[in-house]
C-alpha cells in the first residue's frame, strides 16, 4: 500500500518546437490542472555542451542508435544509405546524436519540475508516447505532434520532434533536475495548491 | 519595426488556482512572443522596487480607492482611518509589496508589436466585476475592492501587467537581467517580414 502513496518531483522540458509553436501554456495546463504542483521553471538556452551531456553518448549508446534505424528501415541498407548516407551503425548513431544537440539548441526552451502523488507516472501518461501516430488521443503528443522518423529523414533532419520531454522514473528525475538546473535549481514547493486545501 | 516588451507576473493566486497554463495560453495565441520566464519566490526589497516609489503613482492608487468608496457611499475616514490619496496609495503599496511574497510567482517577458497594451487588454480591468468578459480578470477573479480592503490586503486579481514603456523597461530591467532574456524567431517574425524562414534543423 505504502508505494501507492509517494509525493514525488518529476522534470519537465518543453522543447524549442513546443515553445515556437506557442504551446507552453496548453502543455503547463494539461500538467497544473491534474492538481501537481510547480516547484520551478525557467526558460533558457541549452548549451551544446548540456544538451550533449544529457544523452549517454557512449559507442555503445551510438551503435544501439544505430540498431534502432536498422530495425525502423527492416534492416533495407540501400533504403538507409540512400536517406542517412551510411550504413555504419556507430556513424548513424553519430549524426542521430549531432541532431538531437542541433535539436535541443535549436532555441530556448523551459525546463520544469512538478511535484504530486504519482507525479513521474501521471506526467509520462499525460505526455503520451514518442511517436505521434501511436500516441493516445489527449495526450500532449497525441493531440499536437505530427511530426515522424521518415519525416524528419525526409526533411534532412534526422531525429523528429517530441514537443516535450518527461522523466521516466523518480531517480532519472533526480539526475535531469540536477543535469538542467544545477546550481540555480530553489524547490518552491512550500505551497498548496487549491485542490490540495481540503486534503492536507 | 518597433517591438515592445512588457512585463507579466502571474501572482501567487493565479500560481495556486493552477491558472498559469491558461494565461499564458491567451498570451500565446495573440502571437506575442514568450521571451523569458522563471518561477520565483519574491522578497520585500524585490516588490518595493516593483511598485512605484512616486508621488503621482501613490496618489493615483489612492485616489482610484477614494473614487470607489464614494460611488459606493462608503466613508474611507470609517473604514481605512483616512481620505488623504498619499497615505491610501502608501497603506495599498504595503499591502501590494506583502502579497507578492505570500508564495511563488512565475514572471514573464512578451515581445511584440505593441506588446504592452495587447497584454493590458488581455489581463483586463482591475476590479473583476468591471473587466470584460474575454479578459483573465473577467473570467478567472471574482474579488472585490471593498472585501480586500476590510482584510488589509490587495484585490485578488491574478496577473500583473506593465502599464506603459517606461514602466515596462524598469520591471523588465528590475526581475530579469539580459542572459536570462532570449531571442529567438517564430513564426509571427516570419509574418511580419522580420525573417524570411524560421529555422527547422
Amino acid at each position: 500500500m505504502s508505494e501507492l502513496v509517494s509525493i514525488e518531483k518529476t522534470f519537465l522540458m518543453i522543447k524549442p518546437d513546443g515553445i515556437k509553436r506557442g504551446l507552453v501554456g496548453e502543455i503547463f495546463s494539461r500538467i497544473e490542472r491534474v492538481g501537481l504542483k510547480m516547484v520551478a521553471a525557467r526558460m533558457i538556452k541549452a548549451t551544446k555542451k548540456q544538451a550533449k551531456n544529457n544523452y549517454p553518448g557512449t559507442k555503445d549508446w551510438l551503435i544501439k542508435m544505430g540498431e534502432k534505424t536498422y530495425i525502423n528501415y527492416r534492416d533495407n541498407e540501400k533504403a538507409i544509405l540512400a536517406d542517412i548516407g551510411t550504413i555504419d551503425k556507430y556513424k548513424i548513431g553519430m549524426k542521430i546524436y549531432n541532431a538531437l544537440v542541433t535539436y535541443l539548441t535549436d532555441g530556448p526552451v523551459i525546463i520544469s519540475v512538478w511535484e504530486g502523488n504519482q507525479a513521474v507516472e501521471v506526467v509520462r501518461k499525460l505526455v503520451g508516447k514518442t511517436d505521434p501516430i501511436v500516441a493516445d488521443i489527449g495526450s500532449i503528443r497525441g493531440d499536437f505532434g505530427f511530426d515522424t522518423p521518415q519525416f524528419a529523414i525526409k526533411t534532412g533532419r534526422i531525429v523528429f520532434r517530441t514537443l516535450v520531454h518527461c522523466s521516466d522514473a523518480k531517480n532519472e528525475a533526480k539526475r535531469e533536475i540536477n543535469h538542467w538546473f544545477g546550481e540555480n535549481y530553489f524547490d518552491l514547493s512550500d505551497y498548496l495548491r487549491v485542490d490540495y486545501q481540503d486534503m492536507m | 519595426m518597433t517591438k515592445e516588451r512588457t512585463l507579466l507576473i502571474i501572482k501567487h493566486d493565479g500560481v495556486a488556482r493552477g491558472l498559469m497554463g491558461e494565461i499564458i495560453k491567451r498570451i500565446e495565441r495573440t502571437g506575442l512572443k514568450l521571451i523569458a520566464l522563471e518561477f520565483l519566490q519574491s522578497d520585500t526589497d524585490l516588490g518595493k522596487n516593483h511598485y512605484p516609489h512616486t508621488k503621482e503613482w501613490l496618489t493615483k492608487v489612492g485616489s482610484r480607492t477614494l473614487d470607489d468608496y464614494k460611488k459606493k457611499g462608503i466613508d474611507p475616514l470609517q473604514a481605512l482611518g483616512s481620505d488623504e490619496p498619499m497615505v491610501i496609495g502608501k497603506m495599498v503599496k504595503e499591502w501590494l509589496v506583502d502579497y507578492l511574497k505570500v508564495g511563488p510567482v512565475l514572471a514573464m517577458i512578451w515581445e511584440g508589436p505593441q506588446a504592452i497594451s495587447i497584454v493590458r487588454k488581455i489581463a483586463g480591468d482591475t476590479i473583476p466585476a468591471n473587466a470584460l468578459p474575454g479578459t483573465i480578470r473577467g473570467d478567472f477573479g471574482f474579488d472585490n475592492p471593498e472585501l480586500a480592503n476590510n482584510q488589509k490586503r490587495p484585490i485578488y486579481n491574478l496577473v500583473h501587467a506593465s502599464g506603459e514603456i517606461a514602466e515596462a523597461k524598469e520591471e523588465v530591467a528590475l526581475w530579469f537581467t539580459g542572459k536570462e532574456i532570449h531571442d529567438y524567431a517564430d513564426y509571427s517574425d516570419k509574418f511580419t517580414g522580420l525573417i524570411e524562414k524560421i529555422s527547422f534543423p
